[in-house]
């Protein structure tokens, strides 16, 4: 965290907030009043109302909760898939490795990794979007399906990139001198390897996973047809949806409050995620000039 | 060539005045070379000798022009004399310089620079020539040999004698010129493509050269090899040079003057013989650097008894190596050419008792790091038995051969990647303390600062080793290993890339863990004589895979003794290079034969030396048997054993 600048931070903070509090609203978003309707922002409505007369300020609120717990849900299923298969894959011992066990043994190995290895290749070649959409047409939409195909879509990059690292690491001669000394594959795998260095990444990957989840929610509500939160619960996409015929007879304000919310979000979180996945530079100080002994 | 006419009237070939350069790294000011004046004169050769970092390098770039970085050289005139061409590349650097408001050069105008590339211009190759550390990386790696220098012979002045490309490569002594030219510099070995590269630069005739750690990436017994070279060839050509190098010994081989060079400042100058034979007053740096390179019996038993050291001498080995062999073959892969097998390691027998330090000696490639791996258990031989109190390791189950490897560790030789790069240091021997002492994660942090205190490291407890120079990361990494309860530690090349000053450090570690824990026996992978010597009690030779001489370390330096011809050639290898000094001259029959014939792959028949062997080459008739039957270690004594034939023979007469 000690390189999460304090803008950052706050931000982050305040998305938190955000979603904490979006989950205990309980009412003020869907009464319907045609007499203010498409109001501009005032003391009364700080973010203004929409064609129905509703206020935007708690409907932006209790629209977080689309994606705020499902995205958190999404990230466990990402973070649990995707870094023990990732791992497992990297660090199995490859068929060298385990001469002296018997073939039977070493044959399963290697069709455990083959099929691990499918795992997380083969959702590369779905397109994740349509996936999802397809599923939500089988199932019926719930932000918490949505996340959680979305998370394991999404555990199959992660535990790609994590597999990546981890064999890099694993051929890496520490990992040979820890081995050497009789440190035990469980604190080599979880402290040398993924929690030294595979940490940034997984952090990376899951705050993206969450603007992604944003994303195909606000999406889903875009597409015709029984997708997304529906009406009268307000979500960020829906509410883009229902900007749009006051936006025509010129009324912009009820469409740019989510937008800059959608896009506020989403670029916050690939920001900190990034953030995040810096490592720190610090140069070291340079050993002070010693003052040299006289010249001879 | 009288010497009083020279000392008379020294013609400088270069002179150096007041040379500055700094860098600016991201707002931080470093001074790498501060007011540095010296003189080269004609037919002399001047050696600068320094620790890394003490900016001897960034010294001969400055000279030659060659630094990118900004500000880059502030300050300072640099005179070359070459032929009748006086060149004074920095001529009013101090106009062309911009300045901040503080008044710190920032840099030097971009105009400016093209025209000290001017003035270079007609000197380089021809006037000076330039040769670096990796011969194999310096030659265009699509180029042969040949085009290379026909490439520098083309580009020479014309006049004086005529050379050809075979002439050069002869003259720098390769016994098969003509495929030598043929060859592309991966072809050639380290220590060929180095000569080969002397030649391409020789061949242009420069009048300057200027050598830079030429021979550091080389086993010693090639260094001696290109060095004897470079003397006969001053003495042929007689050039004039600047020698760059961290070895004393390599500056005491070859140089007339010697420069000593600390952080950026020359802390002495001096002739080469009277700085070594202490003629001169020392300054203290001086000292202390020629101090590394001496080995000195008497310190070793100053040691020894200091510490009280009581070695025990049961015979229950903690290691005993039987019969074991080693291969390494790629994977087989598909449409691509399967590579022959290589034997690193044959018929390797090795006992170590409780307490012993025995040393791995050898050149790269010798299977010293292989048996060293094998001891603790990282790799499996092919054959033969690795015995743990009393069954084979490599048969036993996994948590047999976990038990055996907490008995064992290895320091590795590279600290960069042999410790966790993110962890911090006070982490790293933390989870030493951790593992070993099996005490609570909490109280081995306090150990651990304690421990890197007493290493004068603790303000870089907290820091991860990313920030850690190489010195640093190999005292952890040390430290690390030392809190082990193993009882056999195997340190791989613990003072390679060290400064000379650490190397002392190193000594007094390994020293004081030898009193620390008595009985744990260690096993010294180096290739440094002078240090094994200081710290071995037992040295054991290997040459191509096979262990060819096991001999106590007294009579290791008592070269009255008969030892393998391999030995006798590390040996005199190691007195031009490593500041150690035989008391014994050796006879020309004794010595083996340095050039590049081709050795024999591990595991063919016979005794693998004999390409070498001078033994061999003197009466190949009378020695027949050497190139049918591998000779085995036999002993000649109860601390010597020698696996050669000829040295069998003789003691037996």
């Amino acid at each position: 965290m000690k390189n999460l600048g304090w803008v950052t931070a706050l931000l982050l903070a305040a998305f938190f907030a955000m979603g904490l509090i979006g989950m205990f609203i309980e009412y003020g978003f869907v009464g319907v009043d045609m007499s203010q309707a498409l109001l501009l922002p005032s003391l009364e409505h700080p973010l203004g109302t929409d064609r129905l007369g509703r206020d935007l300020l708690p409907r932006i609120f209790v629209a977080t909760r689309g994606f705020f717990m499902p995205g958190l849900v999404a990230a466990g299923i990402a973070l649990t898939l995707g870094v023990s298969l990732g791992a497992f894959s990297g660090y199995a011992p490859q068929r060298g490795g385990l001469s002296h066990r018997p073939l039977w043994a070493r044959r399963a190995l290697d069709g455990a990794r083959t099929a691990v290895q499918l795992m997380l290749s083969l959702p590369a070649a779905l397109p994740r979007f349509v996936s999802i959409l397809l599923l939500c047409a089988a199932f019926g939409f719930d932000p918490y399906l949505m996340a959680a195909a979305a998370g394991a879509l999404y555990a199959a990059e992660l535990g790609e990139d994590v597999r990546q690292r981890v064999e890099l690491c694993a051929r890496e001669e520490y990992v040979e001198a820890a081995r050497s000394e009789g440190l035990s594959s469980a604190r080599i795998l979880g402290h040398h390897i993924l929690w030294l260095h595979c940490r940034p990444l997984i952090v990376r990957h899951l705050v993206h996973l969450w603007s992604f989840v944003i994303l195909v929610e606000t999406s889903l509500s875009f597409m015709p047809g029984e997708f997304g939160i529906q009406e009268p619960d307000p979500s960020w996409g829906n509410m883009l949806v229902g900007a749009r015929e006051p936006a025509m007879t010129g009324h912009f304000w009820p469409s740019l409050v989510p937008t800059v919310a959608i896009v506020g979000t989403v670029v916050l979180l690939a920001w900190v995620g990034d953030r995040l996945a810096a490592t720190p530079v610090n140069i070291a100080p340079e050993a002070p000039d010693e003052p040299l002994p006289e010249q001879i | 060539m009288s010497a009083a006419a020279d000392l008379l009237l020294p013609e400088p070939v270069l002179e150096v005045d007041g040379l500055s350069t700094e860098f600016d790294l991201g707002g931080r000011r470093i001074r790498a070379v501060k007011q540095v004046s010296l003189t080269v004169s004609r037919g002399e050769i001047l050696a600068i000798v320094g620790e890394s970092g003490s900016g001897k390098s960034v010294l001969l770039q400055s000279i030659l022009g060659l630094i990118r970085g900004t500000p880059g050289v502030v300050q300072g005139q640099v005179t070359l004399r070459v032929g009748d061409q006086v060149v004074q590349p920095f001529e009013g650097i101090e106009d062309a310089t911009t300045k901040n408001a503080r008044g710190e050069i920032t840099g030097v105008q971009r105009r400016w620079r093209a025209q000290v590339e001017r003035r270079y211009a007609g000197l380089r190759g021809s006037g000076v020539g330039l040769v670096l550390q990796n011969g194999r990386a310096a030659l265009n790696p699509f180029w042969t040999v040949k085009k290379h220098l026909d490439f520098a012979l083309a580009a020479r002045e014309q006049g004086g004698e005529e050379m050809s490309a075979l002439d050069w490569l002869e003259r720098l002594g390769f016994n098969h010129p003509e495929v030598v030219a043929k060859s592309h510099p991966h072809e050639l070995s380290g220590g060929m493509a180095q000569r080969a590269m002397l030649a391409v630069v020789l061949a242009r005739e420069p009048k300057l050269l200027f050598l830079d750690e030429i021979t550091t990436g080389l086993d010693v017994s090639l260094q001696a090899s290109v060095l004897k070279l470079l003397r006969r060839l001053h003495q042929q050509v007689g050039f004039s040079a600047l020698l760059i190098t961290h070895d004393l010994g390599i500056a005491r081989g070859i140089s007339q003057r010697t420069v000593i060079m600390r952080r950026g400042q020359i802390v002495q100058a001096g002739d080469t013989e009277a700085l070594f034979e202490r003629r001169v007053p020392l300054h203290p740096y001086t000292e202390e650097l020629l101090a590394q390179g001496q080995v000195e019996a008497m310190e070793r038993t100053d040691l020894i008894e200091d510490l009280h050291l009581d070695l025990p001498k049961e015979d229950r080995p903690v290691v005993a190596l039987t019969g074991v062999r080693k291969t390494f073959a790629s994977p087989r892969r598909f449409l691509v050419k399967p590579v022959p097998k290589v034997v690193a390691l044959e018929q390797a027998n090795l006992q170590i008792q409780p307490g012993e330090s025995v040393a791995l000696v050898g050149e790269s490639g010798s299977g010293k790091t292989t048996l060293s791996r094998i001891l603790v258990g990282l790799l499996r031989p092919d054959a033969g038995v690795l015995h743990f109190e009393g069954k084979d390791v490599f048969e036993m189950d996994s948590f047999g051969r976990e038990a055996f490897r907490r008995r064992r560790t290895i320091l590795f030789q590279n600290p960069y990647t042999s410790l966790n790069p993110e962890m911090t240091a006070e982490e790293v021997v933390a989870e030493a303390l951790v593992l070993y002492r099996d005490i609570s994660p909490t109280v081995a942090r306090n150990g651990a600062k304690d421990l890197l205190e007493e290493m004068h490291l603790g303000h870089r407890a907290r820091q991860r080793l990313t920030n850690l120079s190489g010195g640093e990361r190999r005292r952890v990494g040390l430290l690390r290993a030392m809190q082990s309860n193993a009882d056999l530690m195997v340190l791989d090349e613990p003072t390679a890339g060290l400064d000379s000053v650490h190397r002392r450090d190193v000594v007094k570690m390994i020293w004081a863990c030898r009193g620390h824990r008595p009985e744990r026996a260690l096993v010294i992978v180096s290739h440094d004589l002078g240090f094994v010597s200081r710290v071995a009690d037992r040295i054991v030779v290997m040459y191509r895979g096979a262990i060819v001489e096991d001999v106590s370390v007294n009579d290791f330096l008592n070269q009255s003794a008969r030892h393998h011809p391999y030995t006798q050639l590390l040996w005199d290898a190691s007195r031009y290079v490593g500041g150690v000094r035989p008391t014994m001259t050796m006879p020309p029959e004794r010595r083996s034969d340095l050039s590049e014939a081709p050795p024999l792959p591990p595991g063919s028949e016979g005794c693998l030396y004999r390409p070498r062997c001078p033994i061999y080459l003197n009466a190949p008739d009378r020695w027949a048997r050497c190139a049918t039957s591998t000779p085995n270690l036999l002993a000649l004594s109860q601390r010597r054993r020698v696996a050669c034939h000829g040295v069998a023979n003789e003691s037996t007469d």
